[in-house]
């Protein structure tokens, strides 16, 4: 049965502006981090590149980690789909954990897609070649911002569920957006999603600085706000009328 | 007989207005049930609670003999339907979205997509996105959708909405081949009392969220009579002379100086010329028949709508 109604759920994407999103969502942060470092004075390093792509990323992110998974949910809620979602000899538990999982899946790509470009660009600002020890490093640190983004997908898919408009989960992008821009650089940032504790990454990325609380805490902050608010985003589909 | 629905009591109340109050229908294995009702009278809320979609306040319903619980859903796999808006994704195709049914409903069968599609002759556009669909051409498609998985009750809420004469007609035709050829249990509501009669064998009317009458067709057949009309200057006079001098009892003062008789229809010569004999001006004098409309109207005192 999963496999049926996820192969559903991914063929809804076919032609849609979701898988769009994700690539263009790759594509810019990593283009403007090329203009921002090739207009700049000093020469780049592969650390310096990344770390600028990553800070551009992330503002972008989270709007558009919203609008992947907001959208994952609204578009059934627009024109009526649900009630045949509600119809399928299908629990709607599981309904929920594949749409869910499907927008997971695109946020991931999205971040794929911004590693993939920005290697690619940054060949042409960055000084020498990039080591396969600092581009799996690289790597590592945006599969953690990906974690982390991640988390925050079912916050956007309850705004979505409950709220049942493009309006409340773009508010609901805007609103990470600026808790990112007012607590990223505070010590209890990187316990709070969303903001992504990008300066600590950055030092992490640029000196081989240790991580505190370390990747596994920080993972498992991410573990457990995802699964707060998917949990949350459960009831209120499972009971939606 | 198998009883496919049932429901007991069904009520439906948001905040202070009650929009279907103590709904019981039955639907026999076989039945077309015509669910008749004005715009907002009821149907669509009656509906989505026998889908499930919708919590009742009160009442219970059964789908195939069994109590419908939230977290039940084995039985939609016997169920088809086209609820309200059809729910299709705009990027996709006609037979895109027709494989994401398939696949939710867990058909194995592939060539059931191709059937669905040519039963309502959508085959051609199968390709075609349904964005540019018009909206006659959406609810086919709607209605292929109902039948991919080959149900055995098939729910349609106001299935011609949208759809030209043409259309109607098809929907009609198909509706009937179902039921006759495929043994399909239909239950189709409409507030177009034309649509129904020429298609449903029993009626369930709703009126103001209240079910007025549960009828067989037959039965309400039954109900049309022939009748007399006359009009004269004094229906007092005429009502004593129609049970004195022409021995009528059954007859209906239905506006003044209007009469209907609903006996010796063969004898309206006699009439007039017994009640002229006597003095009254007999301005018309016609041969006419009661129908469903008029049924309609004195059930639920206004009118349904009568054509397309």
């Amino acid at each position: 049965m999963f496999k049926n109604v996820f192969a559903a759920e991914m063929l809804k994407y076919r032609r849609s502006l979701s898988p769009w999103l994700a690539v263009l969502g790759g594509f810019f942060p990593a283009l403007v981090a090329l203009l921002f470092l090739v207009t700049a004075d000093s020469a780049a390093t592969w650390d310096t590149v990344a770390a600028t792509g990553l800070n551009f990323f992330n503002m972008l992110a989270l709007l558009l980690v919203s609008v992947l998974a907001g959208r994952a949910f609204e578009m059934e809620y627009h024109g009526g789909g649900i009630n045949r979602m509600h119809v399928y000899p299908i629990p709607r538990g599981l309904q929920y954990l594949v749409k869910l999982l499907a927008a997971a899946l695109l946020v991931l790509a999205m971040h794929g897609f911004f590693f993939l470009f920005t290697l690619a660009l940054g060949r042409l600002a960055a000084g020498g070649a990039l080591t396969a020890a600092a581009a799996l490093r690289w790597l590592k640190i945006t599969l953690l911002v990906a974690a982390g983004n991640i988390a925050l997908a079912p916050l956007a898919a309850l705004a979505g569920i409950l709220f049942r408009s493009a309006g409340a989960y773009i508010l609901t992008g805007i609103g990470c957006f600026v808790a990112y821009m007012s607590f990223a650089g505070s010590e209890a940032a990187r316990f709070a999603q969303p903001c992504v504790p990008s300066e600590m990454l950055t030092a992490w990325l640029a000196g081989g600085q240790a991580l505190t609380p370390g990747l596994s805490g920080m993972l498992a902050v991410s573990a457990a706000v995802f699964l707060i608010l998917a949990c949350a985003g459960a009831v209120c589909y499972i009971r939606a009328e | 007989m198998e009883t496919i629905v049932k429901t007991v009591g069904l009520t439906k109340r948001f905040g202070r207005k009650l929009a279907v109050n103590g709904v019981s229908i039955t639907l026999e294995r076989g039945d077309v049930y015509g669910f008749l009702g004005q715009n907002g009278a009821g149907k669509t809320t009656t509906i989505r609670m026998m889908m499930g979609l919708l919590r009742p306040t009160e009442g219970r319903v059964l789908l195939f003999g069994e109590e419908m619980r939230p977290g039940k859903y084995a039985h939609y796999n016997r169920i088809g339907s086209v609820i309200e808006q059809a729910g299709f994704y705009p990027n996709l195709t006609a037979a895109e979205n027709l494989e994401i049914h398939r696949r939710l409903m867990g058909v194995t069968n592939r060539n059931y997509l191709d059937e669905a599609l040519e039963l309502t002759g959508m085959a051609d556009v199968r390709n075609k996105k349904v964005k540019d669909f018009s909206l006659g051409m959406r609810q086919r498609l709607g209605i292929s959708r109902a039948l991919l998985h080959k149900p055995e009750l098939i729910v349609l809420d106001e299935p011609t909405n949208g759809l030209d004469p043409v259309g109607i007609k098809e929907i009609r035709r198909l509706i009937v081949e179902l039921s006759e050829k495929r043994k399909v249990t239909v239950f189709v509501s409409s507030h177009i009392l034309s649509e129904i009669q020429q298609i449903a064998t029993r009626i369930g009317i709703i009126h103001e969220g209240v079910l007025l009458e549960e009828i067989g067709y037959e039965q309400l057949r039954q109900k049309n009579r022939s009748y007399i009309e006359l009009r004269v200057d004094d229906d007092r006079q005429a009502a004593f002379l129609l049970e004195t001098e022409l021995h009528v009892a059954d007859y209906r003062v239905t506006e003044p100086g209007v009469i209907r008789i609903y006996e010796r229809l063969d004898d309206s010569a006699a009439i007039n010329k017994a009640l002229s004999a006597k003095g009254l001006k007999v301005s018309g004098l016609s041969l006419a028949n009661e129908t469903l409309e008029d049924y309609f109207l004195k059930l639920t005192g206004s009118a349904f709508r009568i054509g397309e």
